[in-house]
């Protein structure tokens, strides 16, 4: 299989924009920036303050969207740089 | 004569501030928290703080008796974005390095309300960001627990405790902080929500 690397890019890419469109939608389609951890409310029973209870985990926001597509559409870009048929070896 | 006149003095000294309780504000339960939030056109910010210490002096039965300090460790301050906090920090925001506390004393009490164990009041005092101090009001619901440290520490200590809330804003200009810069996506006003628990062990 001769698959020319124009189109080798460009599955690139497409993976690229898909797997960050996929990870920001399945991760709640966070509209702000990319959070490192989340809140969550509880109360202390004594005191009746309430208080947030941080725990680490990743949330990709706008910005990591952003950023993704902006390399997708790179690597896209960066295909056109390349001939359309595979490179043929001439033989001496 | 004049002995007796200062022995007189000294002991009603001691009776007006006998009832005042010093309450440590400092909390190893890392439940005290402040909450701030800055909702600007293009971006809302909103972070927290457990960085909280302080001593107030208060009298649970003349709530108008009211002293002491809180203070803020400012690089405790944390918002979920790690660049958006390293920024906040820095040396063009809140200059953490050279500012390290953000503190608010208490002045005066003013239009105190009691309600057998908590209360009501405005307190005036003088609220210090970035090394810019300012005089300040803000409405405070203070709760007096009598006994009820020893629930929150599991029976080891016997005391009282005394939890305050507030809610109140400032503007970040009005601290120095970027005047009238980045208005569109850092709002210049701060909605401050506070809640404390002080102890106060009995020896």
């Amino acid at each position: 299989m001769n698959i020319p690397f124009r189109k080798i890019l460009r599955l690139l890419a497409l993976f690229v924009l898909s797997t960050c469109l996929a990870w920001w939608w399945s991760s709640g389609s966070e509209m702000g920036w990319t959070k490192t951890y989340i809140t969550t409310p509880a109360t202390d029973e004594i005191t009746g303050i309430v208080y947030e209870v941080k725990q680490e985990k990743f949330v990709p926001g706008l910005d990591f969207l952003v950023g993704g597509t902006g390399l997708s559409f790179t690597i896209f870009a960066a295909s056109f740089l390349f001939s359309r048929k595979p490179h043929q070896f001439k033989k001496p | 004569m004049k002995i007796r006149i200062i022995t007189l003095a000294a002991l009603l000294a001691t009776q007006a501030f006998a009832a005042e309780t010093a309450f440590d504000f400092k909390d190893p339960k890392g439940v005290n928290n402040i909450v701030f939030k800055l909702d600007a056109p293009l971006e809302s910010i909103s972070g927290t703080t457990n960085g909280i210490s302080g001593i107030v002096l208060a009298d649970p039965a003349n709530p108008e008796k009211i002293q002491g300090k809180i203070i803020v460790d400012a690089k405790s301050l944390t918002v979920p974005n790690p660049m958006m906090q390293e920024h906040m920090l820095g040396a063009e925001w809140l200059e953490t390095a050279k500012y390290p506390e953000i503190t608010f004393e208490i002045k005066e009490v003013l239009n105190s309300k009691k309600n057998e164990n908590s209360g009501t009041a405005d307190v005036k005092g003088i609220f210090t960001l970035k090394g810019v101090s300012k005089e300040v009001i803000v409405p405070i619901n203070a709760t007096y627990l009598p006994g009820r440290l020893a629930d929150r520490t599991g029976g080891k200590v016997q005391g009282d405790l005394l939890v305050i809330r507030t809610n109140f804003k400032i503007n970040r200009g009005d601290y120095g902080i970027k005047q009238g810069e980045n208005l569109d996506k850092v709002s210049d006003v701060i909605e401050i929500s506070l809640a404390v628990a002080g102890a106060a062990p009995k020896k």
